[in-house]
């Protein structure tokens, strides 16, 4: 029976490279042989020359024909008894592509001229025969159904199996079985089609080989596994907006004691409050303008930091609990407001003005000083707070925020 | 006020005042099981690597408020437990009474958190992997903000911008919370809550089935209480086989855990030092009202990404909150990956770690690795419940022949010397080709067991391979053995 071509090849690494295709020959009179693949790498090749001519039978073990690769010359070599059917490439052909069907193989019993040859028309790149045309129609139907089902094995098999890895260490059931069955591992390496990952050799291979169970049994299990070695990523809902990614999780989400604020904020659309403010500073003696804007801009992020981190409810009640907290407080690492200020000196309070609503329409700009105030004298330390209205407790963050800046006026 | 940040400036470092900049070949955001196997991996593949923790303790849920406190728990409960009921069989007299010192057994759990995070911080410090203790949030694809964070022994002094070439965001999950439950940690507690309870409550309602509500349901149970477990689904165990959920849950059932199958709760109350709970029977409707003195919501946790401002620069979430990969971990930024809870798969810290290595090889190699096939669950109950591969229900619904082989742990010598027979190892293989397809275990030291099956998945290995290696004599491994032997041939001894 057909079962499988492969290569002898001088480079006994390319061994076994070939696709197998496996199928029950109730199936087909005719099997299709496909273009093989010499070297790992190899996605066409040159047909040199058919050592046989249709009609012919064929030993296993036989030269079939001469391929060549980019990276050698390959006898490829019969591995069952088969007559040669039907030649659809002629010797020399260039750049055929590995998987296209390039003959036909019969079994050696078989009678050519009663022979049906599939219509292959449906593959890509394969030339019909004037044969296949004179089929009956009905017949070439079921030829075609079963050279697609030939094809899909012959793809699934080509996913899942591979050529034995010839570095591995067998399995304990697989020597077992090899030596069982008079089998060396030198040929089940070079013969055996692996369905384990990285080319190992499975008991289920052997079993194959063996004709003790069918192939497609090999293939299913193996394909089973492999779907399930990644994570489905395929059936990925996306939320619809960046927006619906904040509000309040659910009714259930444990608020302390604002319940309102936070119905509220869920309900109505979140609008943000602003709060605008100024002092005047005046600027202590002998301290330079420099070191006063870096301490006011650590004072300003220390004071954003301390009304986030301080929870509002009491921290020291032995109940606290800064896990839990975190926890039931909505996106407790998203600011609740942002802030904006500037250290314009006293005259040029208005052109500070301007800025601080160009930044507040940009989007939240921090600490922008577009003018150089004059060291020493009197400063107006100018500050926007915007809230945040999707969080309840945006407001009193916020509120906290601008009563802690205000303090900087009592220094 | 001001002077003091004046004279504070002058200590620190002369550089900017403004944000100080940092570079990173690869930033990781977030120190958990996933986060500081990455950093770890990478700077050991040679990357200049940072990881930012907000949480002050690296290790993550899982060191912190989960896996390895539970397991302090549970290991000591179960010998305060077995020394009050199981040591005169052993033919151990106690003189005097085996009493439960809270404070200590809590002391014990926390100490071996403390030193356990503490390791990983010495692990940061010998692999080189800077330690930012902040929070870290994308300032854009390219840069990450760490802010200081109040109150934080050791937190960042400034807002710190890392600029990396890479980075892996690992912000885990957090608690679900149950619509209409409020959390207060005392009485109505989350699995954080009920690491710490200040009391044995008398009365313990756990609503969640799964594995967190079934491990503390085992604790608490040992201690004295009685536990009720309500669970929406018609089986406990969640993605367990089914044969083994059952078994399971007979053994829980005749530990002293009541259950409570196709019930949901309506609402829970606090009310004083009691919990009013309804619950109502899914399929009649019926309600009824239950009373505890502790009530642990444990349905489940859910991907943590507040804070990390992935919407600035648009990363995608799917509806369940997870951030959106590839099957590369890649984001739609391809130097930004995400590992662990956040993103898809099961929500366990090994599966993390496994995404963490695989993808910083990612970035060092442009190859690496995880098989979800082979992601193993352990359930730390008594006897212990651990699972890897397909379970029979997920076989059937693929419509893959499979045998069966189990072997009970009542006929293996070691067990039984242990006086410690319930469960048994159940394997399902492939009918034809006898591949290893899974292997479920109930019974003592599960979770040790389980390792041979996953090696076993890996490698491809059939029931055959397994019977085929030699288990030493006398070990409870025999019973995997065995059980691989019934599933393609006839066990030895049973």
């Amino acid at each position: 029976m057909l079962r499988s071509m492969f290569v002898r090849s001088s480079r006994a690494l390319f061994a076994g490279q070939l696709r197998r295709f496996h199928v029950s020959n109730q199936l087909l009179d005719a099997q299709p042989y496909k273009m093989p693949a010499v070297s790992p790498t190899m996605d066409k090749g040159n047909l040199v020359e058919w050592k046989f001519k249709v009609g012919d039978e064929i030993n296993a073990g036989d030269v079939l024909l001469e391929v060549e690769s980019d990276k050698a010359q390959v006898d490829v070599e019969c591995q069952d008894d088969v007559k040669l059917a039907k030649i659809l490439v002629d010797n020399g052909a260039k750049d055929v592509p590995v998987g296209q069907v390039i003959a036909w193989l019969a079994d050696v019993d078989d009678d050519l001229s009663s022979l049906e040859i599939p219509d292959v028309s449906l593959e890509s790149g394969t030339q019909s025969t004037p044969q296949a045309k004179e089929e009956t129609p009905r017949l070439q139907l079921e030829e075609k159904n079963s050279t697609q089902r030939d094809n899909r094995v012959a793809s699934k098999s080509s996913g899942v199996l591979t050529a034995a890895n010839p570095d591995q260490t067998l399995l304990p059931s697989v020597q077992a079985l090899l030596a069982g069955n008079g089998i060396s591992k030198e040929d089940a390496l070079k013969n055996i089609k692996a369905s384990g990952s990285q080319g190992r050799l499975l008991k289920g291979d052997i079993l194959a080989h063996l004709g003790k169970i069918s192939e497609d049994s090999v293939v299913k299990v193996a394909e089973y596994i492999k779907s399930g070695e990644k994570l489905d990523l395929s059936k990925i809902e996306l939320r619809d907006t960046i927006e619906t990614k904040k509000p309040l999780d659910g009714e259930g989400k444990p608020l302390d004691g604002e319940g309102t604020e936070a119905a509220v904020s869920k309900t109505a659309k979140p609008r943000p409050v602003v709060i605008q403010d100024h002092l005047t500073v005046q600027l202590p003696a002998g301290i330079s303008l420099e070191k006063y804007k870096s301490s006011l801009c650590s004072f300003v992020d220390r004071a954003f930091c301390v009304a986030h981190e301080q929870p509002l409810s009491n921290a020291r009640s032995q109940y606290y609990d800064d896990v839990f907290e975190s926890l039931i407080t909505p996106a407790p690492k998203e600011p609740r407001f942002s802030v904006s200020y500037d250290l314009v000196p006293l005259a040029s309070v208005s052109q500070g003005q301007n800025n601080d609503i160009f930044d507040f329409l940009a989007g939240n700009v921090q600490e922008v000083t577009r003018e150089e105030p004059v060291a020493g004298g009197t400063y107006t330390f100018q500050f926007q707070v915007k809230v945040d209205g999707k969080f309840f407790d945006a407001k009193a963050k916020a509120e906290k925020f601008v009563k802690s800046l205000k303090e900087l006026k009592i220094q | 006020m001001l002077r003091s940040f004046v004279t504070k400036r002058t200590f620190s470092s002369s550089a900017a005042w403004l944000a100080a900049k940092k570079q990173h070949d690869v930033v990781i955001i977030g120190g958990g099981p996933g986060g500081y196997i990455a950093a770890i991996k990478a700077a050991q593949l040679g990357l200049d690597t940072a990881c930012v923790e907000k949480r002050g303790r690296l290790g993550g849920t899982c060191l912190n408020v989960g896996c390895i406190p539970s397991k302090a728990l549970l290991n000591n409960s179960q010998m305060y437990h077995q020394m009050k009921t199981d040591s005169k069989n052993r033919g151990i007299d106690i003189k005097g009474e085996v009493v439960l010192n809270l404070e200590q057994f809590q002391k014990a759990k926390d100490t071996v958190v403390k030193q356990l995070t503490g390791g990983v911080e010495m692990l940061f410090k010998k692999n080189k992997v800077t330690y930012y203790k902040g929070l870290g949030a994308f300032e854009n694809e390219n840069s990450i903000k760490v802010k200081p964070v109040e109150g934080l022994d050791g937190s960042v002094s400034k807002e710190t911008i890392l600029e990396a070439k890479n980075i892996v965001v690992a912000t885990g999950s957090e608690v679900t919370p149950f619509p209409g439950i409020k959390i207060d940690e005392e009485r109505i507690v989350s699995s954080t809550g009920a690491l710490s309870l200040k009391e044995i409550p008398k009365r313990f309602i756990i609503l969640g089935g799964g594995i967190i509500g079934l491990e503390m349901g085992s604790v608490y149970s040992r201690l004295g209480s009685k536990v009720t477990v309500v669970e929406f689904q018609p089986k406990i165990g969640a993605s367990m086989d089914d044969e083994v959920a059952s078994t399971t849950q007979k053994f829980l059932k005749k530990q002293g855990l009541d259950f409570k199958l196709g019930t949901k709760v309506v609402s829970a109350e606090r009310n004083g030092d009691v919990v009013n709970i309804i619950v109502e029977d899914v399929k009649s409707g019926k309600q009824d009202k239950l009373e505890a003195d502790a009530f642990l919501v444990a349905v489940g946790r859910r991907p943590y990404i507040q804070g990390l401002d992935a919407e600035k620069i648009g990363l995608e979430v799917d509806k369940r909150g997870r951030l959106v990969i590839d099957d590369q971990f890649n984001s739609k930024f391809p130097h930004i990956k995400v590992i662990g809870d956040v993103t898809f798969g099961p929500m366990l810290a090994h599966k993390a770690e496994e995404e963490g290595i695989a993808a910083v090889e990612y970035i060092k190699n442009g190859v690496g690795h995880v098989n979800y096939n082979n992601i193993p669950s352990v359930m730390y109950s008594h006897p212990e419940v651990a699972w890897v591969g397909k379970t029979e229900e997920q076989l059937k619904e693929a419509g893959i022949n499979y045998k069966v082989g189990k072997f009970p742990f009542i006929a293996n010598s070691r067990a039984k010397t242990n006086l410690d027979t319930e469960g048994f190892v159940k394997i399902l293989i492939d009918s034809e080709t006898e591949r290893l397809l899974g292997a479920h275990i109930i019974g003592p030291n599960a979770g040790e067991m389980i390792a041979e099956a996953g090696l076993a998945l890996e490698y491809g290995a059939s029931a055959e391979d397994i019977a085929r290696v030699c288990h030493a004599h006398p070990t409870l491994s025999e019973a995997f053995k065995e059980a691989n032997l019934a599933a393609f041939d006839k066990p030895l001894n049973f």
